[in-house]
């Protein structure tokens, strides 16, 4: 076992190849109630997509029987897609679709495709096809190898990502900001929100593009749900479709012509000409089509299309309607019925009382099935809700206090639970948490491989010699390694919680109530740090917080950033302790911040145990060995980032010609750096995944490069078999590596001091072996999992070390 | 000390600086009394006057006149200044009323029909109808049925302070204050989790309402305004 990336900054991605297994199987049970409140996220999905314009499907040929379960119930059908619906049976809220399209679509979807291009998907259990529709074609995934095939084909938008990187360089971000207003002034990506709501509610990327105009004037396109500003630029321009009726110029009475017959053709279906004609006496047999007629005239004679459509109503009560030029009935069909407005007044009591009703009412329903109080309970707000008992009594207190007013459409109506979509993303995860109670929780942002979450299952592998631990992965659900932890630890990942919920913060303290473990760390989450800040009273109030600092990251100007510079004096307050892996980290922040002597116990210094064993002879005296005929070698390995210096070694490669320089490693934060200038004796290598696999015996020693750091684990583990290294002195290193543990040289001193180190180095035999001996030795005394046990324990007994 | 008159249903109205706002709210406990008194119902109004204005305190007084017990307390919190009225309650029920909202006129008379069916039971209006700053119909639900998922508490409140219970309930689970500078309010949410907790069932009044004014800078508002959540019901 090794960790792949040798910084603790916890910034550094997974450079594994090999498959992961999710733990959460074992713990929950994949079929069990995890997926209890499945259908309400469906449901959740399939009404955005609905906003989105997509076209909800039925069905999954994909494995597990629970999607296929779940979509079988859901009658699901798309407005405007031929089928014949009813927009004003507000009763059912149900979606149908055809067979057809099930077929189709089941029959593009490749399932063993999906599953070995995504392996978190496979990782998580979810059903794949599900996942694509409500998931990954949101996120670029693709449903097989032909759709991956043609994703630069910028013809064929497959999914918002695209379209939004696609219509972007047109997008008049200035004129939405200006012209929209009512937007959250933290919304940063207008693109975004114009793809995936902004066509929805009718409002314009451009001052040149009039999206309600090009959706009611080309019903093609509104029926093919494509974006229609994406749809203008990329095919519209071409077929000399009309961006706006003003700019049409010459051309905008005959687009106003066809618009308006477009309006009438698309409402025509829905129309109910008997009932307009009994309504409409007035109008005798002068006209033959009715529906024209309602078009343009009817609208503003406040003509009704419908029994169940009040024209008067829909443009009296949504004036941002009224104020545009789209007929109200057409608005309806296409966007206010997704919306939840209402088309008459008294709509809003046909169904369920509830918030959102139509997605609740699935979610109640398996509630409460064969619990007859809570129907009975239900059946009683229905009755009196639409009674005239309640208005009785409404019209009473208002004639007290005429404020209160009447109950009329204006009146939501909600129900705690079902009122707070929020509220179910906890639920989700208390149902995660098996057998309480916990003494600890780890709070980490994912299961990866690098130096900090090495850190994290070590101070889990510390607690759980005497606690009950469990571990909460808040960012994402990598879970790479889980031989790193012991098997009596508990890892849930709630990431796609945090990642759904509006308010995380919330969100995981509620979830820390819900657990209640005394001892709180956070080892590099930010959904954690911003938890601590928002929260850190108030969880000090019931726990004891921790939190762990490694170095800071640079910007290129130089500058410190990262969560020791964001999250540490603004938490500090409520800290019962702050760890750092380094004496250096503990003093800069003691420095920093002028921390009073009495308080510089809670900065606690925790030396990262090795986690391989040491042996008794060092790896130097082998190497020594086994010398032979090789031309002198040193190891490199690391990330290919600006931090770790790959430039200085291809430098040093390059002043030492007669030594050859054997990498590993690749760029995960930065661009891959430029190789040209490697010579002949440097070699690069992929990442590695053990410390096996590195020529450990057959080199003369190790080369550690970096412009600034912590105590890199690569550094112990290396420290700990005996390994001769040579070393920036940056950070946390000089405490592992002096010149009686091994040759330190000044990063910025260039590349002669870094030659002059390794030559040093290199050139006397036993001087390595006595400087590895010694490092071990020191590895032995200082990076011991008991004495950090012990300094763990001390710590939360509130003792010195 | 306690009211020298024994009786049925002690109406604890809590008041502070509501100004006129605190003359239909007086109004509807009137009419709520009177119809209870009508069903052969003792009632005792207490009017506690925290930290009120001179208006609010005017008010009440010209709305009961003597027929109200008056407390004028320095608590400076909603769940104490119940606190201080259930000290004085006489009656065998209590309810409250916040000096702004109103009860619908069957709140009282339902409300008890319920409590001789079932005394150990907590009850709350089954709707609650928001008025002012925004406009809301909020439904109870039944602890004791499956639409209520406990777990909820922790994220948000099921039940509003106005309710109605035996005086004893209310004896035992005295209201926590609040403690906005720590970041915990809504002391009715910790009063449901807490009582809840115990085993105290909550449940709706069929057919009833309460109108509960919204309006910028009430207590609610306050808590709100800083992300308040519920004192934990018990710390590990």
């Amino acid at each position: 076992m090794a960790p792949q990336d040798s910084s603790q900054g916890g910034a550094a991605e997974s450079v594994s190849s090999e498959k992961r297994s999710n733990p959460d199987d074992q713990i929950t049970g994949r079929s069990g109630s995890k997926l209890r409140y499945f259908p309400r996220d469906a449901l959740r999905h399939i009404r955005k997509a609905i906003r989105r314009g997509l076209v909800p499907i039925v069905g999954s040929p994909g494995a597990g029987d629970d999607a296929r379960l779940f979509f079988e119930r859901q009658l699901f059908r798309g407005p405007g897609k031929g089928v014949d619906f009813n927009p004003l049976d507000l009763s059912s809220h149900d979606f149908e679709f055809g067979a057809a399209e099930v077929e189709d679509l089941a029959s593009s979807f490749d399932a063993d495709f999906y599953l070995e291009s995504y392996p978190d998907v496979a990782a998580s259990g979810i059903n794949p096809f599900w996942h694509f529709i409500f998931k990954g074609r949101g996120e670029g995934r693709f449903p097989s190898a032909d759709c991956a095939a043609v994703k630069n084909d910028k013809t064929q938008p497959l999914e918002s990502l695209n379209i939004i990187d696609q219509i972007r360089p047109h997008f008049d971000e200035n004129f939405y900001r200006a012209e929209n207003k009512d937007l959250d002034k933290d919304l940063t990506d207008l693109v975004w929100h114009y793809v995936e709501f902004g066509v929805a509610e009718g409002r314009n990327p451009t001052s040149e593009f009039d999206t309600s105009f090009y959706l009611a004037t080309y019903p093609d396109v509104a029926a093919s749900g494509v974006n229609p500003f994406w749809h203008f630029i990329f095919k519209g321009h071409e077929e000399g479709r009309y961006p706006t009726s003003d700019l049409a110029g010459m051309g905008a009475n005959k687009a106003r012509t066809e618009k308006t017959l477009n309006v009438v053709e698309q409402i025509r279906p829905h129309f109910d000409e008997v009932f307009y004609k009994a309504q409409n006496e007035d109008l005798g047999d002068e006209f033959d089509d009715l529906v024209r007629h309602y078009v343009e005239l009817g609208v503003a004679e406040g003509r009704n299309p419908t029994s169940e459509f009040d024209t008067a109503f829909y443009l009296e009560t949504y004036r941002d309607i009224a104020l545009g030029d789209t007929n109200p009935f057409l608005h309806y069909l296409l966007h206010g019925r997704q919306e939840g407005r209402q088309p008459n007044r008294t709509a809003h009591y046909r169904g369920w009382p509830f918030m959102v009703s139509c997605e609740n009412e699935e979610l109640i329903s398996e509630m409460v099935t064969g619990d007859l109080a809570s129907k009975a309970a239900l059946e009683k707000i229905k009755t009196f809700c639409q009674s005239d008992r309640m208005n009785e009594l409404v019209a009473k207190a208002a004639a007290l206090e005429p404020d209160v007013g009447v109950i009329d459409k204006h009146v939501d109506s909600y129900c705690a639970p079902w009122l707070d979509q929020d509220f179910f993303f906890l639920r989700q995860c208390i149902d995660k948490i098996p057998s309480r109670p916990y003494t600890s929780v780890i709070l980490m942002p994912a299961g990866r491989m690098g130096g900090a979450d090495l850190v994290a299952a070590i101070l889990a592998k510390a607690l759980a010699t005497e606690e009950k631990v469990i571990i909460l992965r808040t960012d994402d659900s990598h879970w790479d390694r889980p031989e790193w932890y012991p098997e009596t630890v508990i890892s849930v990942d709630i990431s796609d919680q945090m990642n759904s919920v509006t308010d995380s913060s919330k969100l995981l303290y509620s979830l820390l109530c819900h657990i209640g473990a005394r001892d709180i760390f956070n080892v590099n989450s930010r959904r954690a740090f911003e938890t601590y800040l928002k929260f850190g009273s108030r969880l000090t109030y019931q726990f004891r917080l921790y939190a762990y600092y490694f170095c800071a990251d640079r910007t290129e100007d130089g500058l410190e950033v990262g969560y020791p510079v964001w999250f540490f004096a603004n938490i500090f307050p409520n800290l019962t302790c702050a760890f750092t892996d380094t004496k250096n980290l503990s003093l800069e922040l003691v420095e920093r911040f002028s921390i009073p002597p009495a308080q510089r116990a809670r900065v606690r210094s925790l030396y990262t145990p090795a986690v391989l064993d040491v042996p008794s002879e060092p790896i130097a005296a082998r190497q020594l060995r086994k010398e032979g005929d090789r031309r002198p070698c040193v190891l490199w390995a690391g990330r290919l980032d600006r931090q770790k210096r790959f430039d200085l070694v291809v430098e040093v490669a390059a002043a030492m010609p007669n030594i050859d320089f054997r990498c590993w490693g690749k760029a995960v934060l930065d661009a891959p750096p430029n190789l040209d200038a490697m010579t002949r004796n440097l070699e690069i290598n992929g990442p590695f995944d053990t410390y096996q696999e590195l020529p450990l015996e057959d080199c003369d020693g190790f080369f550690y490069t970096a412009a600034w750091d912590g105590l890199p684990t690569i550094l112990i583990e290396l420290g700990a078999l005996g390994m001769p290294v040579a070393a920036s002195a940056v950070g946390g290193v000089p405490e592992l590596i002096d010149e009686t543990t091994g040759w330190l040289f000044a990063d910025q001193a260039g590349a002669d001091a870094a030659v002059s180190a390794l030559r040093q180095m290199l050139s006397d035999p036993d001087e390595r072996v006595r400087r590895a001996t010694a490092l071990q030795q020191r590895v032995r005394n200082r990076h011991s999992m008991a004495l950090y046990r012990e300094e763990i324990l001390a710590v939360k007994q509130g003792r010195s070390s | 000390m306690k009211s020298a008159v024994d009786c049925d249903i002690s109406i604890v109205i809590t008041a502070h600086r509501e100004g006129l706002l605190s003359a239909p709210c007086g109004k509807s406990a009137l009419l709520a009394k009177q119809a209870a008194e009508a069903e052969g119902l003792r009632c005792q109004t207490i009017v506690v006057l925290d930290r009120a204005d001179e208006l609010t305190s005017s008010v009440l007084h010209e709305l009961f006149g003597e027929g109200a017990v008056y407390l004028e307390t320095d608590e400076g919190d909603p769940g104490q200044s119940r606190n201080r009225g259930v000290e004085q309650a006489s009656g065998t029920c209590v309810s409250f009323l916040d000096g702004d909202d109103l009860w619908s006129e069957n709140w009282l008379v339902e409300s008890y029909r319920c409590y001789l069916e079932r005394p150990d039971v907590v009850y709350h209006p089954a709707c609650l109808m928001r008025f002012g700053d925004e406009r809301l119909l909020f439904w109870h639900v039944d602890s004791e049925c499956r639409l209520c998922d406990p777990e909820y508490l922790l994220w948000s409140n099921y039940w509003d302070a106005m309710s109605f219970a035996e005086a004893s309930i209310f004896r035992k689970y005295p209201f926590k204050a609040n403690d906005l500078a720590l970041g915990f309010g809504h002391e009715d949410w910790h009063w449901s989790a807490w009582t809840l907790q115990d085993g105290v069932q909550h449940k709706p009044v069929a057919e009833t309402i309460h109108f509960k004014r919204g309006r910028p800078g009430s207590q609610m508002s306050q808590v709100n305004s800083i992300g308040g959540v519920s004192w934990p019901v018990s710390r590990p």
